[in-house]
């Protein structure tokens, strides 16, 4: 017995430890490319692989919709623009007929992959599926109504200027009612896009085929494969050992590596997201505003972006970068590094130097900064704050959570500060800076409580003038800089490789979609 | 078996007298011995002499390949790996005999105790430890040590609480062999009191199987503070802990080998020297006891 627990524990360490490499060829083993096999149809020129992070999990658009969506299985009512704009998707056109009611234009002469025409009245089960699910409870909308055979209409409770943008999200994919069932689940992804579900292997793969009427341009390849691994460095040796012919989201320092070997190529682009720190405004020390902006005078951005990033990115000023939308404001103030600012900043909030850590009426300076090892830079960047802020006299601790941990633990009690990263145009509409400033809505857990931000959120939220919008969103922007309750440090840059012989590849900002219907292979 | 060798008093000197032979007949007893005392000497001496600090950013000197300056190289934030290297071997070291440590105390006063006291008390506490050895340890120290929080200190808890099954185990077999021996028989009739039995008589004669086990576990410990690290559950940024720095660099595989090599190799030449260390121990105890020893 003795002899089993000595054995089992080093055994099973050294799979941890020593044996990752067989780990991952075996996590990669699970879910092989067996499309390639005898008996398929299909050349293997025709077969696309990709492999990205995020597992199928489900069939049904309101939980995955947004995975189904990237992937051009399934369509939603708008999509997103290469400018971050919403733009015509299965509606061709729409309008605000009063300020509650919103009319969508079907698009004409579409089917889904079963054959079902798209119509109004085959529209409106999975719109109001949509709608009426817990992940959309933010959108509020009364009623989803079929005003003509290609013409839908949406009613909100209260005027709602965001519904539009709410309208490109995965949950609003249309499927087809025959893919519903009795106690309305979704039995089967069958949608409108340029690929067709043809089946997956919960939590690891998908295998999709090209739709042969699709309405659209494409697709030019016959088979596509979707491939979940979470780990970076297994999509990267993946790709390089020819089982994927596009990975996404791999390290920054890998772009180099990559363009330099033959036979592949790297795509790098910026997206809407931003890495930022969250402070707790409701403990000490960073209740204090000048506290807050300490942080920031303290924390070379630019530094982090030249070492850690691998130069690839830039250093964020707002929420949003303004080379990818317009809802940029270009004349917030940034926080320049300026470590003696910081320290004045730090001794007028009556923290004082007293050894290597200051003190206030004998509370020292001690903060711990939580963060996550999902996305792999955050502990680098973290270390490199905590020695940053060392440098005015600041005790910093850091510690790696779960980020479903610091989620639960920052929201219900105290923290001190979060290193979190996330896109700030996941659909692409402002109303996104409530999600993280309004003291009602937010999901971000700064306790920032600010009554002019309400107001110009909510009047924003109403109006239908884009200028008047834009006015009221630079505003909160501006508030928000001052105040800091969100630190805005960089932004994110993507890095996509491919092989070389992958063409007509265009990476999309907010990656609603990766347009693989106009990707072909050369050979 | 003689009655020399369950003579207390005779022991150590026979003991050590054998040890010696087993080191100088068997090669890879030296080398196990070579590698533990260069380790010990290491994580006592090495950061004295490193010029850097193991925490330390160095932003213009990141990723630099092992050079005279830095044998090792340097990594994603510029710090010196042969120094993070060094003092990760103190901590490493450090914690694994601490939670050997404790493992090993709190394993024996249990098994000393079922052993002796027997009936329920005994029936009781092999229970326990059945239900604790019939758990894969690693799963459950994660669980511990995932309720606990990450740090360090929890992942030096969780360890401990999970390994010292073994020892009771072992311990207590060997106090059940005892316990009806003459000279524990003819203490007890002599008036002596309980107290006394177990540590003049039971203790000295469990010394030596344990100590071999402390010395197998120490490896597995050392094994086991690195992949809860790995994972994120111990130490924390920027301490220098071995398993954490083999996850940190484990991004730049490609770009800069020395980040993982040098981690990785450190934990197989520690684990690997404790458990021929641990073997050659074994060896040197008498035939019965070293079939018994099989057993670990």
């Amino acid at each position: 017995m003795v002899d089993i627990t000595r054995r089992q524990t080093l055994f099973g360490l050294a799979t941890g430890v020593s044996g990752l490499g067989g780990y991952w060829a075996l996590g990669g083993d699970l879910a092989p490319g067996d499309d390639g096999a005898p008996g398929d149809d299909h050349a293997e020129s025709d077969t696309v692989t990709v492999g990205s992070p995020w597992t199928p999990d489900s069939l049904d658009p309101v939980v995955n919709g947004w995975l189904w969506r990237r992937i051009s299985v399934l369509e939603p009512l708008l999509t997103v623009d290469y400018d971050a704009t919403v733009a015509p998707g299965l509606a061709t056109d729409w309008r605000r007929v009063d300020d509650v009611t919103w009319e969508f234009d079907l698009r004409e002469g579409v089917t889904f992959h079963d054959g079902t025409d798209l119509t109004a009245n085959t529209a409106l089960p999975s719109l109001r599926r949509a709608f009426e699910s817990n992940s959309m409870a933010s959108v509020p909308v009364e009623s989803v109504e079929a005003a003509d055979d290609q013409r839908v209409v949406i009613r909100t409770d209260t005027p709602f200027s965001p519904l539009p943008a709410h309208c490109t999200r995965g949950q609003t994919c249309l499927i087809s009612p025959t893919a519903i069932t009795d106690d309305g689940s979704v039995s089967e992804p069958i949608g409108t896009g340029p690929f067709q579900f043809e089946r997956w292997q919960q939590g690891s793969s998908i295998t999709a085929t090209a739709t042969a009427d699709y309405h659209g341009s494409g697709p030019r390849v016959e088979t596509l494969v979707y491939e979940g691994i979470t780990d970076d460095q297994t999509r990267r040796l993946k790709l390089e050992s020819d089982e994927l012919d596009m990975a996404r989201i791999l390290p920054n320092e890998t772009a180099d590596t990559l363009e330099s070997r033959d036979g592949l190529s790297a795509h790098t682009y910026e997206i809407p997201r931003a890495r930022y720190l969250v402070f707790d405004l409701d403990s000490s020390p960073f209740s204090d505003r000048r506290v807050r902006s300490a942080v920031m005078h303290a924390v070379d951005r630019d530094a982090i972006v030249e070492n850690i990033l691998s130069g690839l990115g830039s250093a964020a000023v707002g929420p949003f970068p303004s080379n990818i939308t317009d809802w940029a404001v270009d004349d917030l103030e940034p926080y320049e590094y300026n470590p003696d600012r910081a320290r004045s900043l730090l001794s007028e909030a009556g923290w004082e130097q007293d050894g290597e850590t200051r003190t206030r009426d004998g509370e020292s300076l001690s903060v711990s900064i939580w963060t996550y090892n999902t996305r792999p830079k955050l502990p680098t960047i973290a270390q490199v704050i905590q020695r940053q802020l060392q440098e005015v006299g600041f005790d910093v601790e850091v510690t790696l959570m779960e980020s479903a941990t610091i989620k639960e633990q920052a929201k219900s009690g105290s923290f001190d500060a979060v290193l979190w990263s996330s896109s700030v145009l996941w659909y692409p509409d402002p109303d996104r800076l409530s999600d993280f400033v309004h003291s009602e809505t937010a999901t971000m857990f700064s306790g920032f409580e600010n009554e002019t931000v309400d107001r110009l959120l909510e009047e924003a939220r109403r109006t239908s003038d884009r200028d008047e919008r834009f006015e009221r969103y630079a505003e909160v922007q501006r508030i928000v800089q001052r105040e800091v309750p969100i630190g805005w440090l960089t932004y994110y840059t993507n890095v996509v490789g491919t092989r070389a012989d992958i063409d007509g590849y265009r990476p999309h900002p907010t990656e609603s979609c990766y347009h693989l219907e106009n990707i072909t292979r050369q050979r | 078996m003689s009655a020399t060798q369950s003579d207390p008093q005779q022991r150590p000197a026979d003991s050590r007298s054998r040890l010696t032979d087993t080191i100088r007949s068997n090669r890879l007893a030296q080398v196990g011995v070579v590698v533990v005392l260069l380790l010990a000497v290491t994580a006592v001496f090495g950061p004295l002499v490193s010029p850097y600090d193991p925490v330390e950013q160095n932003l213009a000197h990141q990723l630099e390949p092992p050079s005279p300056s830095h044998p090792l190289g340097t990594d994603q934030l510029g710090r010196d790996v042969l120094t993070r290297l060094l003092y990760g071997a103190r901590l490493s070291l450090g914690i694994a005999v601490a939670v050997t440590g404790v493992r090993l105390v709190v394993g024996t006063a249990v098994g000393l105790v079922a052993g002796y006291a027997g009936g329920w008390v005994d029936e009781a506490l092999m229970r326990l430890v059945d239900t604790l050895l019939a758990f894969p340890g690693i799963v459950l120290a994660l669980v511990i040590a995932g309720v606990l929080g990450p740090s360090l200190v929890n992942v030096m808890l969780a360890l401990a609480v999970v390994g010292w099954a073994s020892y009771a185990r072992l311990v207590r077999s060997n106090v059940l062999a005892l316990r009806n021996r003459e000279f524990v028989t003819s203490a007890r009739l002599l008036g002596r009191s309980r107290t006394h039995v177990v540590v003049r008589h039971l203790i000295p004669n469990v010394v030596a199987p344990v100590v071999v086990l402390a010395t197998l576990d120490i490896g597995g410990v050392i094994l086991g503070t690195a992949g809860l690290s790995f994972i994120g559950l111990g130490a924390q940024p920027p301490t220098p802990e071995w398993g954490t720095m083999l996850a940190s660099g484990r991004t730049y595989l490609q770009q800069a080998w020395w980040l993982v090599n040098a981690p990785g190799v450190c934990i197989m030449i520690t684990v690997l020297g404790f458990n021929l260390l641990g073997d050659s121990l074994r060896d040197m105890l008498s035939p019965t006891q070293s079939a018994q020893m099989e057993q670990l």
